[in-house]
């Protein structure tokens, strides 16, 4: 390997044979790593139960968007309506969410950019 | 009376430390003062470079001896215990404190969007280029091996990880590296976005990358037992890393253990983290560190932190041609492990291209690959010079 006996030629010679190992080791040990996930994907998927049609009972008088709960995300819709709630600093009582849909991103150049202040702010 | 009075005096200034305190000491002190600024005013990762920063003061204060050496046998006549933070250090030493960071880092860590995009855990390899590059420039700079490879964990821009390696390869270097590392961790959102920007184009840069597969929750649980088995079966020196993070991953996945899972992120992982901060700080006495050497370290490490953001990028690049244009090069950058500030400057960076772009999580997959890339590389150095 490299010891202080050798000259800096020998010692870079070395380096860069160690380097070339070192590399090769680690791309190696994830490459492994990478397909093993792929197998893990195949093994490890939870069977998608058919879609649920759990209808979301809450009470009148609507205010805001969202939700027609295309899989069992219940989680999901929970977190939207306490979204919902947080923001417009009303209770879930008073509004129900109909449907949840992704918005194309361009739409709202002011959430866009206040999101993107929080990020920055965080750095 | 007076006599008396004054030989007391005289004893006691005898006794006090501006009498012996060396030239330096005194510049020891002054240096353990900046890093002081820097955590409390500058915010450079205070957590840790604030008891590394006192760490340094108190073991540079003369006659102190926090860090002094036992001397004689225990339990014989004679016998003088060592210094409080000589114990602690122990727990450096023998490379028992960072992997029970790493355990705390595990149950912090969602390895979800790795799960998602298995391919992204080649960002984490690539972005390892660095250690390797700057191992080179440190062996030809008159550095011994293990000291070369110490240096090259820098650039894995992950702190316990560099503190283990070094604590056993090179420990008269851990003062330096452990500054230099932390330092730079900090600063990855300076260092990172011109490198970003020099090797990418506006159009690659504005890559709008496909919303990842939803994670199931048996996928997750299997994956640190997975890791755990493969890597250590692979490279058993990384096992003592890589394992308790997955074990602290698996704490937190399970679902089972949710108390334990909090002990290890939380209240173990302060502990540990002041226990292990103010003992590397007290490592760095005057002797060891006011040398040209620890100039170059931290050269060495920015030349590190900069090839391993430049290797992620160019294979974040490759991507994006074989991929026909589906991975945006920016999130390999965050292949240094740096968690998450890394993954935080890609998509801070790609926002400022395409405001609509979100790259967060997409980068957050190479972020935590780089966690275990690091810690292969480590435990690959380790099992090369270790012996």
């Amino acid at each position: 390997m490299i010891t202080d006996a050798m000259t800096l030629g020998e010692k870079f010679i070395n380096s860069i044979g160690l380097t070339i190992l070192g590399m090769a080791i680690v791309f190696v040990v994830l490459i492994i790593l990478s397909y093993a996930l792929d197998l893990l994907r195949i093994i490890g998927t939870d069977k998608k139960k058919p879609t649920s049609s759990e209808e979301v009972e809450q009470p009148t008088n609507s205010a805001s968007a969202a939700e027609v709960p295309q899989e069992d995300d219940g989680e999901i819709i929970a977190v939207i309506t306490a979204a919902i709630a947080s923001l417009s600093g009303s209770s879930i009582e008073n509004f129900i969410v109909k449907s949840i849909k992704p918005v194309p991103q361009k739409n709202n150049i002011w959430s866009i950019t206040g999101r993107t202040e929080r990020m920055l702010n965080r750095l | 009376m007076l006599e008396a009075l004054g030989l007391g005096l005289q004893g006691f200034l005898e006794s006090m430390g501006f009498g012996v305190i060396t030239i330096g000491q005194i510049i020891m002190l002054l240096v353990s003062f900046v890093l002081l600024y820097l955590a409390i005013v500058k915010q450079f990762e205070p957590l840790l470079l604030l008891p590394i920063g006192f760490g340094m003061l108190l073991a540079n204060l003369p006659l102190a001896g926090l860090m002094a050496e036992p001397e004689g046998v225990f339990g014989q006549p004679g016998f003088q215990a060592g210094g409080l933070l000589y114990y602690l250090y122990m727990g450096v030493k023998l490379g028992i404190y960072p992997p029970l960071i790493f355990m705390g880092v595990g149950a912090m860590t969602d390895f979800g969007p790795l799960i998602a995009n298995p391919r992204s855990i080649l960002l984490g390899a690539a972005a390892q280029f660095g250690i390797f590059a700057v191992f080179i420039g440190a062996i030809l700079l008159g550095f011994s091996g293990p000291e070369a490879s110490s240096i090259g964990i820098i650039g894995g821009a992950d702190g316990p990880t560099a503190i283990y390696l070094t604590s056993k390869l090179a420990p008269h270097l851990l003062g330096p590296i452990a500054v230099a590392a932390y330092s730079y961790m900090a600063l990855v959102p300076i260092i990172q976005p011109p490198i970003m920007r020099a090797l990418t184009t506006k159009e690659e840069r504005m890559t709008v990358m496909d919303q990842l597969r939803p994670v199931s929750k048996t996928e997750k649980v299997i994956f640190p037992i997975l890791v755990t088995v493969l890597v250590s079966l692979i490279l058993p020196s990384a096992a003592p890393l890589v394992g308790m993070l997955m074990l602290g991953n698996l704490l937190k996945e399970s679902g089972v253990t949710e108390r334990l899972a909090k002990t290890a992120e939380n209240e173990l992982m302060n502990i540990v983290t002041i226990f292990l901060g103010v003992t590397v700080g007290a490592t760095a006495n005057a002797e060891t560190f006011l040398r040209p050497q620890t100039l170059m370290i931290i050269a060495l490490g920015l030349a590190a932190f900069s090839f391993g953001t430049a290797a992620g990028v160019v294979l974040g690049k490759i991507m994006y041609k074989t991929s026909g244009g589906k991975v945006n090069p920016l999130i390999g950058s965050a292949g240094v492990s740096a968690v998450p500030m890394a993954a935080r400057v890609s998509q801070v960076v790609g926002q400022k291209e395409n405001p609509a772009n979100f790259l967060l999580m997409h980068a957050m997959g190479p972020n935590v690959a780089g966690v275990i890339g690091s810690a292969v590389a480590a435990g690959l150095l380790l099992s090369i010079f270790g012996g």
